[in-house]
């Protein structure tokens, strides 16, 4: 049962592996604060709408499944939409319309459509929370690069010596997607080290 | 497919309707729940962040009074009293920019008829070009500008009392400040300037 809740970190992380939700890791992960938020609120939307959907699966007609889960997810979104411009405005500004484009983000429907679909609510549950926190260290560990060689701050602490000239063009789209190259490389380079032994 | 279209209308409705029209009953109440439960948080926090904004713009705030908007692109205008007189208005104007509205406050000092500070609430423009807009650096060029003449927008270092300068990269944007400043500022004189 713990490998629902761990599968997801690292052996099918879904940025790193499943390589999906690759549009916010580009947007969001332009500072480290930004990333560590977009990784909660995605955990909140897929643990809510994992354990609604495992719940309902024997209930929703086949034919009409995708539209119940849509509106399942939708209305999670809109509940953290809520709660984020009443409790951290701060950060519902800055994730900007990333938060309502969670609704079409292909992780949540795709653990409703792989997993929930045909296992329990407490498998669920874990598979969600695992998801989230793979997610979630996934946008970190591009946006603490991107942020370290772009800004040379992390959480608004100076970490690199006062020589080192911020390389702008990181925290920038295109840094995104130089980022995200090296770090998929990296990752899936030590996940195959790992798979030989 | 052939045995789904066996079925008759009133099968479609019991077996996919109904089902469809539970769930959307069941999630519309969880968003209303939410809302109920959130919604006097935005409204006291939106309410906070106005209150600050009309302080950050017109720091000698005093008993503020809702006056007509005088229409046009203006949508509000607050007056501020100390001691039964005016002593600062407070516009809220929405010119047309980039990527849609802009929504500008602009704060006035009845006494000597210059600007106190402008504050952009709220902005379509792209994080880093145009959004430099919302930053000291920029809006603070305004404090003090006189309301007798228009201010002009120049791309250069500024050297005239008149000018202040363009955002790089966000023409559109500056000059929509430009608009909606030169707005406000034909308003006061006309309706409020040495009265």
């Amino acid at each position: 049962m713990l490998h629902e809740l761990t599968k997801g970190i690292i052996k099918e992380n879904p940025l790193f592996v499943q390589l999906l939700g690759t549009c916010p890791a580009l947007a969001t992960t332009s500072s480290f604060a930004n990333a560590i938020g977009m990784g909660a609120a995605f955990t909140f939307v897929l643990l809510g709408s994992n354990i609604v959907i495992s719940a309902i699966r024997k209930f929703v007609p086949d034919q009409v499944h995708i539209p119940c889960y849509i509106v399942v997810i939708a209305s999670f979104v809109t509940i953290l939409e809520m709660i984020m411009n009443a409790y951290v405005p701060a950060l519902y500004a800055a994730l900007g319309v990333f938060v309502p484009l969670i609704v079409v983000n292909c992780i949540v429907l795709g653990r409703a459509e792989a997993f929930c679909h045909d296992h329990g609510i407490v498998d669920s549950i874990l598979d969600a929370i695992g998801m989230g926190i793979g997610y979630t260290i996934a946008l970190a560990s591009i946006a603490f690069v991107r942020e370290i060689l772009g800004s040379g701050k992390i959480l608004g602490f100076t970490l690199m010596p006062a020589s080192f000239t911020p390389i702008l063009i990181f925290i920038l789209p295109a840094g995104a997607f130089i980022t995200m190259g090296f770090v998929f490389a990296f990752v899936n380079h030590m996940r195959a080290k790992g798979e030989a032994k | 497919m052939s045995e789904q279209q066996d079925k008759t209308v009133g099968q479609y409705i019991k077996t996919l309707a109904i089902p469809l029209i539970i769930i959307c009953l069941f999630c519309s109440f969880l968003v209303a729940f939410a809302h109920e439960g959130t919604k006097d948080t935005i409204a006291a926090k939106a309410k906070a962040d106005t209150e600050a904004a009309y302080k950050a713009i017109f720091p000698d705030l005093g008993q503020l009074t809702q006056a007509k908007a005088p229409g046009g692109k203006i949508k509000d205008l607050q007056i501020s009293k100390k001691d039964g007189k005016a002593n600062g208005y407070i516009y809220t104007v929405v010119p047309n920019s980039y990527g849609g509205p802009l929504e500008l406050m602009v704060g006035i000092n009845a006494k000597d008829g210059k600007i106190t500070g402008i504050k952009v609430l709220k902005h379509d423009d792209t994080p880093g070009l145009g959004a430099k807009s919302t930053e000291p650096a920029f809006s603070d060029q305004f404090k003090g500008k006189d309301t007798k003449k228009d201010i002009k927008l120049v791309k250069h270092a500024t050297n005239k009392p008149d000018e202040f300068q363009a955002i790089t990269a966000a023409t559109i944007t500056s000059s929509a400040i430009r608009d909606g400043v030169n707005e406000v500022r034909a308003d006061y004189v006309k309706n409020y300037a040495g009265k």
